[in-house]
């Protein structure tokens, strides 16, 4: 099955918020990067059906977004940026209640599903709980089981990650990992690490447009040669030009900066292999990274 | 597939009003809100309590009803907005669910919002007769069907509006405040008059039974405005549909365009349809009951006199003053199971001898079909006239049959109510309407200022002999100012004979109970009968008083319980001797059953609370407010003769007797407690008219013989009059000759010991 987005245009009034973009995801985890603004969860919400779109055109697999939602409806998983539902009920009741609302209609059935979900998210033990009583992360797992259910053929998870600790954090990706499967599952974040762990293909989306379009270590790769490792005195570090700070430690020697320059910044500047941080970085170009005056 | 879809469609739409059945149970909203409704209806009930239960929920139903309609509105507008509070909007808007199946889900999934609140009235009712220890009545039934149909409308119009204001309303605090305030506007209305502006609002009222223009009673139930209710009812029902047919229209419209969305405009415009056509008949229905009394007005009090000259002269307008009088009436009466009745007067005349033409007024709603009698030659029938020609050899009786089902609205305030009746559920009959033939020509209203005003003067130059015979369905029962001669039970049919020597027979009808307490007899509603038993020490009390003070026995006149509404006509004002007692009586100037104690239902249950009050705290002031009633019934039975159907008040001279026998029980009551002094200043800063003038003098007279002959001097006077009144009214000349009979008596034997 292949996701095909052309020409796809949103506006908001007199704001785009989305432009020009064009896109083929095909089966497999796909990650959608981009700062805060970029337009990820509109493009997002655009493809769970839940807002129109202003030109374009998108086709999931045979179905035309404009002339079939409910089609794409029927396929489709989603767990929206800031998952919750409804505190007075437990897991499964819900499960059960999204089971029924995609389709399955025999109570034996729906049974099965749920506990094959809640076994995958490792939330059997609790599902009889209600989701009041949930932590953050559990919660979590509530939406993306949701979105499992009825094994849909396209999986929309938007920034999922957001507000879990580090092991949850962990825990989610390695899910993701796994239920990728032969479904597209498109992940949007601006956490790096998330796509970096479990995606194949990924795209860059900044002020609405795609900024970059191909795999993780293409991306990465637009860093090399542009990243440098130096340590320095903090008095110096004003002096550097053209120079964006991606990282910085305060060590016994003195400041350790880790940047992204065109050139050597400084002579005792070391170039060090890029990461796929350092690639989006290059090809964001955000300002929030900060530029040496 | 297209059978499957379906199958799934359904299993969807149930499987949404299920959950959502679900979480309404578990929501705070609705179990506050009912908390809430529980709230409002135990405190209106503790306020009124004790009652009638009939009556706690005509004066319970203010609070609690919209209570229930602004309940529902906010759980069902949180219920439809839960998704977005819930942050589950955005899953629930990707789900593979029609947006029309969402809405028709939750939509039906209101139904337990209806259950829970119905069952709470359902159990209310219930205990609440239990409490109250009242026996179930036919007007029960009324009442429990009434309150059902009003709350369920009322819960319909609360889920029809929280529906379509979710489709055209985002915010769901704007909403749910929007919601509120149709409700309360709505409710509001019903404050102000109900006329052709403020119909349509009180249409959209979230309630009914205890609504302006509606008057609910124990005896009768919404009789005689069941019709106007039901289309009510139809319109709330209608719009309620059709507001929650539009939101699915809307709610589809917004987030399914591509559907079609002709079969929901469909359904949209049958429910509006219902919804206008029966607001339309509900309009066509008060406008027709308006044209009535408009006309029922015209007709009556602008008749003109008959043109034709009469034998011994004739005043053109008003009075029966005439030289035809009837000094005996033999009235028998057949009513049939429909309401028509079928009547039989026979006339004793006075004032025909040599012939001639007469005319005797009886309201143009009887059709008369005979006029019969030795003498009579010819008759015929002009408006409110019945023209007969007697020969020379004129025999004092004639007979005159006569059958209908007279109805007579009036509007009072604005309220549209029947003053004067006859229907299978029962009536009211005055003399004052001519329901039997009264002598000569008589105007019966008077609408010069545009009320509907009764023609108060007296309809006999005496008083006449009536025997009235009365047969009628076994559910019925009757009383009249007469007193009862005979009551039994025939062949299925009720029989009742009264006699008696009076001004006029005015009958109350319908499925009567009858109560009897020591001397007290009570005839009215059933649930209504039991409770006024409480009154019989009050009314002992106050009649051994008078019985005392006159020197006379005084008969025990029964007391008749009346729907409200039926006092609805009559000119209301204070009378002051009570304003200083702490009391504020609003009197009627026509008597409903002539000297016959007629209370109206809530003036009883007022009464028999003040009479459990007084029993506990034996305060003056409780005792005043459970005798109030029941004494101004006793003055004018005692100072109303011998026009028992004009009051008292319009004649001074009864009036300042009437005032001197107030002050003496106030005295008697109060004792030392009460301030004379007050008493009198406010007599003497009254507004005074000559007839007020004439009553202080008549009071001021009183007061002085006291002084001067005695309290034994003012009683003798006051049994003389008393015996004087069985026959004529007394004026001022008759008050002079009674006052020097009584100095002349005294003096000649001297005053007694004081």
């Amino acid at each position: 099955m292949e996701l095909i987005i052309e020409g796809l245009e949103k506006r908001f009034g007199n704001f785009i918020a989305l432009q020009g973009i064009d896109l083929t995801v095909r089966t497999g985890m796909f990650g959608l990067l981009g700062p805060n603004g970029a337009g990820k969860t509109t493009l997002m919400r655009i493809l769970a059906t839940l807002i129109p779109k202003s030109k374009g055109r998108v086709r999931i697999g045979s179905f035309d977004l404009d002339r079939e939602p409910h089609k794409v409806r029927e396929i489709l998983g989603y767990l929206p940026q800031a998952f919750n539902t409804y505190r007075n009920l437990t897991a499964a009741e819900v499960l059960d209640y999204v089971a029924l609302l995609k389709g399955i209609v025999d109570a034996k059935e729906r049974r099965k599903e749920v506990d094959r979900v809640l076994e995958q998210v490792n939330l059997s033990r609790r599902s009889r709980d209600k989701i009041g009583t949930y932590s953050g992360g559990m919660k979590q797992r509530v939406g993306i089981a949701q979105a499992l259910i009825g094994n849909p053929k396209l999986l929309i998870v938007d920034e999922p990650t957001a507000g879990l600790d580090p092991e949850e954090r962990i825990r989610f990706r390695n899910l993701l990992g796994e239920i990728s499967g032969d479904r597209i599952v498109i992940l949007s974040t601006h956490v790096v690490a998330d796509i970096e762990s479990v995606c194949t293909d990924l795209a860059v989306l900044n002020q609405g447009k795609l900024v970059y379009r191909g795999t993780p270590e293409a991306l990465a790769r637009r860093a090399e040669g542009k990243v440098w490792s130096l340590t320095l005195d903090a008095g110096e570090l004003s002096r550097l030009n053209e120079v964006r700070i991606l990282a910085r430690r305060q060590t016994a020697n003195g400041l350790q900066i880790r940047c992204l320059s065109p050139s050597r910044p400084s002579p005792h500047a070391t170039q060090v292999a890029p990461t796929l941080e350092d690639g989006y970085m290059a090809t964001v170009g955000s300002e929030a990274a900060g530029m040496a005056s | 597939m297209k059978v499957v879809s379906e199958r799934f469609r359904k299993a969807k739409v149930w499987g949404i009003a299920r959950m959502e059945s679900r979480l309404y149970l578990r929501s705070r909203e609705l179990w506050i809100g009912l908390a809430i409704v529980w709230l409002a209806l135990v405190g209106m009930m503790w306020v009124h309590w004790p009652s009638p239960p009939e009556l706690l929920f005509t004066l319970g139903d203010f609070v609690p009803v919209p209570m229930t309609a602004l309940v529902t509105i906010l759980a069902v507008t949180m219920g439809f907005g839960r998704e977005e509070r819930e942050s589950f909007g955005d899953i629930w808007n990707s789900l593979p669910v029609r947006n029309a199946d969402q809405y028709w889900g939750k939509i039906w999934g209101t139904r337990t919002v209806m259950a829970v609140f119905v069952f709470n009235w359902l159990l209310v009712l219930p205990v609440v007769w239990y409490l109250s220890d009242t026996a179930w009545s036919p007007s029960a039934a009324s009442t429990l069907v009434g309150y059902v149909a009003q709350v369920a409308a009322a819960l319909l119009l609360g889920i029809g509006i929280a529906a379509s204001l979710h489709s055209a309303i985002p915010n769901v605090w704007v909403r749910a405040a929007v919601g509120v305030g149709i409700i309360l506007a709505f409710s509001l209305v019903q404050r102000f008059d109900f006329d052709d502006s403020t119909q349509w609002g009180v249409l959209l009222s979230p309630y009914i039974v205890g609504g302006v223009p509606y008057g609910h009673s124990s005896l009768f139930g919404m009789f005689p405005w069941e019709r106007a209710v039901l289309w009510h009812v139809l319109f709330q029902i209608g719009a309620s549909l059709a507001l929650v047919a539009l939101g699915g229209v809307m709610y589809q419209r917004r987030r399914d365009p591509a559907r079609s969305v002709y079969p929901g405009a469909a359904a949209v415009l049958c429910l509006v349809a219902l919804a206008g056509v029966s607001a339309a008949m509900y309009q066509r229905h008060w406008r027709d009951v308006d044209q009535t009394v408009l006309q029922q007005m015209a007709y009556d009090a602008g008749t003109t006199a008959p043109a034709a000259a009469v034998s011994g002269g004739l005043p053109a307008t008003g009075t029966a003053a005439t030289l035809l009088s009837v000094i005996a009436y033999d009235l028998t009466i057949n009513a049939a199971e429909d309401g028509v009745w079928h009547i039989v007067a026979a006339l004793t005349l006075a004032g025909v001898e040599g012939g001639g033409r007469f005319p005797l007024t009886l309201h143009h709603q009887w059709s008369v079909l005979d006029v019969a009698g030795p003498s009579v030659a010819r008759w015929e029938r002009e408006a409110n006239v019945v023209w007969m020609e007697l020969r020379d050899d004129a025999a004092p009786t004639v007979t005159i049959t006569y059958a209908g089902r007279p109805f007579l609205w009036h509007r009072w305030a604005g309220r549209l109510s029947p003053f004067h009746f006859v229907s299978a559920r029962g009536g009211y009959l005055t003399p004052l309407m001519a329901w039997y033939p009264l002598p000569g020509y008589r105007q019966l209203v008077d609408a010069s200022d545009g009320y509907l005003r009764l023609n108060g003067e007296p309809m006999l130059t005496a008083p006449a002999e009536f025997w009235v015979q009365w047969s009628g369905p076994q559910s019925m029962s009757i009383v009249s100012n007469l007193a009862d001669w005979e009551r039994e039970e025939t062949d299925g049919r009720q029989n009742a004979t009264f006699r008696g020597h009076s001004d006029g027979v005015s009958i109350f009808f319908g499925p009567l109970e009858r109560e009897r307490a020591g001397d007290l007899q009570l005839a009215g509603a059933s649930s209504l009968v039991r409770w006024g038993t409480e009154l019989s020490e009050p009314y002992e009390k106050l009649y051994a008083f008078y019985a005392a003070l006159l020197g006379r026995s005084i008969p025990r006149e029964p007391v008749i319980i009346v729907p409200d509404w039926l006092l609805n006509i009559y000119t209301e004002y204070r009378w002051s001797p009570l304003e200083r007692l702490g009391r504020y009586p609003l009197l009627r100037t026509s008597p409903l059953l002539g000297a016959v104690h007629v209370l109206g239902e809530r003036e009883l249950v007022a009464a028999v609370a003040a009479a459990r009050e007084w029993r506990q705290t034996q305060t003056v002031e409780s005792f005043f407010a459970a005798t109030e009633w029941l004494h101004h019934g006793l003055l004018q039975s005692v100072w109303g003769r011998p026009h028992v159907h004009r009051s008292y008040l319009q004649n001074p001279v009864h009036k300042g007797l009437a005032e001197y026998t107030v002050l003496q029980w106030a005295h008697f009551v109060a004792g030392t407690d009460f301030d004379s002094e007050r008493f009198e200043q406010t007599l003497a800063g009254r507004p005074r008219t000559a007839e007020e003038r004439l009553a202080a003098q008549v009071l001021s007279s009183l007061q002085q013989l006291e002084q001067t002959h005695g309290r034994s001097a003012v009683q003798r006077l006051l049994g003389l009059a008393y015996d004087r009144l069985e026959t004529s009214e007394l004026d001022w000349g008759d008050f002079q000759a009674l006052l020097q009979t009584v100095r002349g008596e005294i003096d000649a034997v001297g005053q007694p010991e004081s």
